[in-house]
């Protein structure tokens, strides 16, 4: 069932790529809020981490479908990452693929759970 | 005339030695060695072996860079050893090691057999359908300079082995192809005679292919030949992923065709004819049908 | 007759260069070490913000679980690896698709490689992580940081 990794390694630029950008974003939110401040980035004013602006930011509709695109990519990008550094160690086989099923484990889980958050909070948000 | 630039100097070559016969591993041994401006690595190794130990040995064959045979390790670096002169990688000390990432046979012997075997694997010929044309030919095939152009700097390649010792994939990873066989394996990919696009596309899809090369891109900065298997391999993958995403012109190319009478010009106005033939008999391919 | 051979890879010694290789391969190294950093950070990233599903309460203790001073000294450097990944990952997604590299050209005395033709991106790109850390800085240290 191995993709082989033309295939592979094509999404893990291009989901670089859109990394830059919705990371870019997210780091502009959390981390440059002070120097170059978006109001629809932190609605709410004050500290990004703020419960009043994860309150506000849930409200949007665009922050969910950003996060969980963003989620997706970077977890797809990280693990394949980790997962050549791990291969070009010259594992044996076995550990081969005791490394990519644990990898993709791993990343489906996280997924799983990151996706539940951003659309979990989205009730907790309108519905406090 | 005393010109401190001009003045023979003592330097310390640190030979990495080992004998499978006798020793348990490498071992450093210092021989002085007297070096004139110029003197080149080969030429101090030769020194030794003529005047302290005949027994270090190494490969060398041409003694002007062409034939590859000379890689070492020269303080820290990838070089030919006849192509590198003395005082331009040392100054009191010189440390001459084998080529790293090869097994060692003996002193500055590396084994260069697992390069040679990934080289063949990646089908490093020009492969086409018309299989009876290419084993009795009848003419030439039709290239343009731009298609020559293409994949002549990968061609330059002396299959020295430094790239692949300067190459940190390589360091840890046996499966990677490496440099040199994907350098080769991207000149034939990319010849516009070859007809075996997809069968190269396959065998460059897994591990031996190109996607473990994070472009470090030291193979490029030692290679002696200006060979850049760094660019043939960032290529490489462009025309690999290029093809995965169905837009590659290349994947579609027929191969080159054999080369028509129209292609061939006659001579260009007022070229005076050739002198007759001063020896009696005497004929030339021009004057053969 | 079997001949000895003695084994001679670099090993991981050979991920870290030996002083005297070129900066390209300095960044590859950095690249390496920052997405594993990165990676590490992202996966515990996802555990702790997905608290702010359960409400209020836990989204605050969250927080102040990773409120101290080596926590935030620690995010700041989690800021420098990401601006560091990000633009030699777009320097590298450039190269590696074959349009920093240059075209194939016949080799001629001294020899330029691609690396040459990458270097003045490489050169610009590196600025622009100094601003971007710098930048990062300033909103962490100098003003009311988050």
């Amino acid at each position: 069932m191995a993709i082989k990794d033309t295939k592979l390694w094509t999404w893990h630029v291009l989901a670089g790529l859109i990394i830059f950008v919705l990371l870019g974003l997210h780091m502009l939110t959390m981390h440059l809020n002070e120097l170059l401040p978006i109001a629809a980035l932190n609605p709410a004013g004050g500290h990004p981490i703020d419960w009043a602006n994860v309150v506000a930011r849930a409200q949007q509709i665009s922050t969910m479908v950003v996060y969980i695109l963003l989620l997706g990519v970077a977890l797809y990008h990280g693990l394949y990452g980790l997962r050549n550094i791990l291969m070009e160690l010259n594992p044996s086989q076995g550990l081969r693929g005791l490394i990519s099923g644990t990898i993709i484990f791993v990343g489906v889980v996280l997924f799983v759970v990151g996706t539940w958050a951003a659309i979990a909070v989205r009730s907790t948000a309108l519905g406090a | 005339m005393s010109n401190t630039a001009e003045k023979t100097t003592d330097v310390i070559f640190r030979v990495r030695r080992f004998d499978p016969e006798k020793d348990a591993k490498p071992y450093y041994e210092d021989f002085t060695v007297p070096c004139p401006p110029g003197l080149v690595v080969l030429d101090g190794l030769w020194y030794i072996k003529e005047h302290f130990d005949s027994s270090l040995a190494w490969r060398s064959s041409c003694r002007m860079g062409v034939c590859g045979s000379c890689g070492m390790l020269l303080n820290g670096k990838p070089h030919l050893a006849c192509h590198t002169q003395v005082r331009e990688v040392a100054g009191k000390i010189l440390m001459v090691a084998p080529l790293p990432n090869f097994d060692i046979v003996r002193d500055l012997v590396p084994d260069l057999a697992p390069m040679l075997d990934k080289h063949r694997a990646l089908k490093t010929t020009v492969r086409r359908a018309d299989t009876e044309e290419v084993l009795d030919p009848t003419d030439q095939y039709w290239q343009s300079p731009e298609e020559l152009t293409r994949y002549l700097q990968f061609a330059y390649c002396i299959k020295c082995g430094c790239c692949m010792a300067a190459c940190p994939t390589l360091a840890t990873d046996p499966v990677y192809s490496g440099p040199m066989p994907l350098a080769q394996g991207y000149r034939y990919l990319t010849d516009s005679r070859d007809g075996s696009f997809q069968e190269r596309a396959e065998l460059l899809s897994g591990a031996e292919g190109p996607w473990r090369c994070h472009y470090a891109g030291e193979c490029s900065a030692v290679c002696p030949k200006g060979v850049d298997p760094a660019r043939a391999i960032q290529l490489m993958k462009r025309e690999l992923v290029l093809d995965y995403l169905k837009l590659s012109k290349r994947a579609k190319c027929e191969p080159a065709r054999l080369v028509r009478p129209e292609d061939r010009s006659g001579p260009r106005e007022g070229i005076p004819d050739a002198p007759e033939f001063t020896v009696e008999g005497a004929t030339s391919p021009a004057t053969e049908s | 007759m079997e001949v000895k051979r003695y084994p001679n890879k670099l090993g991981l010694k050979g991920w870290l260069g030996g002083g005297r290789w070129g900066v390209e391969r300095y960044l590859y190294t950095l690249h390496r070490v920052t997405g594993l950093g990165l990676v590490l950070y992202f996966l515990l990233h996802i555990i702790v913000t997905a608290s702010r599903a359960l409400g209020e309460t836990q989204w605050i203790d969250a927080m102040g679980l990773v409120s101290g001073t080596l926590f935030y000294i620690g995010e700041y450097l989690v800021f420098v690896a990401f601006a560091f990944h990000a633009l030699n990952g777009l320097r590298l997604a450039l190269i590696e698709f074959g349009i920093l590299t240059g075209p194939a050209e016949e080799p001629i005395y001294p020899y330029r490689s691609s690396l040459n033709v990458q270097r003045p991106f490489m050169v610009v790109m590196m600025i622009l992580v100094a601003v971007v850390v710098l930048a990062g800085g300033w909103d962490f240290f100098l003003t009311g940081g988050h």
